[in-house]
């Protein structure tokens, strides 16, 4: 039997050691291997002390040096691991917010075009990519139709990394927060996770708060006591509320935003996906339907 | 300012004096020449409350104690002033919580931060070995739960659990106090409950549960 700790690799037999292998004297190496597996730290090895066995197979001089190496190793692990936890959720927000002021410039630029084509043609109705794609296309070589189609070629690239950037939420969605992106869909929870700010802090608000976020300055006014709680914020976009008769707006934005907070808080406290969730927001959604429709037959 | 007379308080490394204000108040640390005592406040602290609610805690100068829920390690550094020959080993999931918390672990040779989730004792057995009192403050739901599934992979025959439970306050609703109740009932299974202590006037609707692991 071998048993791996931090230092070293023991083979056992009958419970005696009978080889060891050192490990290199040196906590990066060390750290990098604890990373990919998870080497004994503390503990006995065949009824002996690890500190002990390292004393004795000469792996370090002291107990105070042998301490110091492991204090300084769990730390690193641990700051490691940080990184790695933080960075998960600032890469999806870094993403989202591209691809949002992506959309707001890609806008904006292509009105430009659409007018600057317009002086030189007659009315289009082509407009936005289209548009960018069939001037570029356009032969010449006036200068002016040549600053426009090199406009539109830039207009083109924005959106090819707006593509790319949410191929990549798509991708990485599901591994951060299976559940939240199943109730949401890749785009509208990494919204959420970007108002939020992480997903610690989007798991710890309220499904109240949930349902707003995001609803601007209307919110803001709210806070501020100046107006009626909003009804609906960045939810609105979830289908489910904006195909919904405006009349159950209100309720199925509350059913949303109370399954998106609980999806949120599985993501953050067990990362699995759990499969029912999505189910349960569908019946409760169609019941709300249904029930809003008996009413009206019966009345 | 003339610094206050400090009297022992039967615990290792914890010190207690009065405050201007006329109460009692405690410190940890080392009174050797060089070394240095920190003001440990109860009302950011429910270990500190504990102890000034007259309760004689089992930490020792040489204890083990696996600490879960260690947040940004407010009283985690007071436990590791009070486990000066010991090791505390300081269990918090949120990373925001344990970027503080490797900070004030950085000085600190005997206490240990483990990213992990209490929930899910394996995911850090190979860190943490037998010890001697699990402390807990999860704020959490299954809190008994977590208790105990850290007290089978970890604690000691006889060794001491003391949990932090949010409980009622004298009045309020009926339910609240079922909750709790019901989480004292699943300790029973495996400790024997020896002391409950509400922890105000410092936290309000806070009790300390201590408990002793039965033999099997
Ligand atoms: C009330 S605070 C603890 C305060 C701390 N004991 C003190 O006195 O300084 C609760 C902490 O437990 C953490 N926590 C909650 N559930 C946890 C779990 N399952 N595993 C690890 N930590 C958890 C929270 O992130 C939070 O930092």
């Amino acid at each position: 039997m071998q048993v791996r700790t931090w230092f070293g690799i023991f083979t056992l037999e009958d419970e005696v050691i009978v080889e060891v292998e050192l490990f290199q004297k040196n906590i990066d190496t060390i750290l990098n291997r604890l990373v990919e597996e998870p080497l004994i730290l503390r503990g006995k090895v065949s009824g002996a002390d690890l500190c002990d066995l390292a004393m004795r197979y000469g792996f370090v001089n002291s107990k105070n040096e042998y301490d110091s190496l492991l204090h300084e190793l769990n730390i690193g692990l641990a700051k490691k691991q940080v990184a790695r936890a933080v960075t998960a959720d600032t890469r999806i927000i870094a993403a989202v917010e591209a691809i949002d002021d992506i959309d707001e410039t890609a806008n904006i630029l292509a009105e430009r075009l659409k007018e600057w084509y317009i002086l030189n043609s007659s009315e289009t109705d082509l407009k936005g990519e289209e548009l960018a794609r069939y001037i570029t296309g356009l032969g010449g070589i006036d200068p002016e139709i040549r600053a426009m189609q090199s406009f539109a070629e830039a207009l083109l690239g924005l959106y090819n990394t707006r593509l790319l950037a949410e191929e990549y939420l798509k991708e990485n969605m599901p591994v951060l927060a299976p559940n939240l992106t199943s109730i949401s869909g890749h785009i509208l929870g990494a919204r959420l996770l970007s108002i939020a700010g992480s997903l610690e802090r989007l798991a710890s608000m309220p499904s109240s708060t949930v349902q707003v976020i995001g609803a601007g300055s209307a919110l803001f006014k709210h806070l501020k006591g100046k107006a009626p709680s909003p009804k609906h914020g960045l939810i609105f976009r979830h289908p489910f509320v904006n195909t919904a008769p405006k009349k159950l707006r209100g309720k199925i934005a509350r059913a949303v935003a109370s399954k998106i907070s609980l999806a949120a808080r599985y993501d953050y406290y067990s990362g699995e996906l759990k499969e029912s969730l999505k189910e349960e927001l569908n019946n409760k959604v169609q019941g709300i339907k249904k029930q809003h429709s008996r009413r009206k037959s019966s009345g | 300012m003339s610094s206050p007379e400090l009297s022992e308080t039967g615990l290792d490394n914890v010190f207690s004096f009065i405050a201007q204000d006329g109460s009692k108040r405690l410190a940890t640390g080392n009174l050797v020449p060089g070394g240095e005592l920190r003001i440990w406040d109860p009302y950011h602290s429910k270990l500190a409350a504990l102890i000034l609610k007259g309760s004689n805690i089992p930490i020792k100068k040489d204890s083990l104690v696996l600490y879960l829920g260690a947040a940004n390690g407010t009283t985690v550094s007071h436990v590791s002033d009070i486990v000066s020959q010991g090791t505390v080993f300081a269990v918090e999931f949120s990373p925001r919580a344990m970027h503080d918390l490797i900070r004030v672990s950085a000085p600190r040779m005997n206490l240990i931060p483990i990213l992990a989730d209490a929930m899910y004792p394996d995911s850090y057995k190979n860190m943490v070995p037998e010890v001697d009192i699990i402390y807990q403050d999860v704020a959490q739901r299954d809190q008994a739960g977590i208790a105990i599934r850290n007290s089978q992979m970890f604690l000691k025959e006889n060794g001491f659990l003391i949990l932090i439970i949010k409980a009622m306050s004298i009045d309020s609703a009926r339910k609240s106090n079922d909750v709790f109740n019901s989480e004292i009932k699943k300790l029973e299974g495996v400790f024997e409950v020896e002391k409950i202590i509400n922890l105000e006037p410092f936290h309000s609707d806070h009790a300390a549960v201590v408990a002793r692991k039965s033999k099997m």
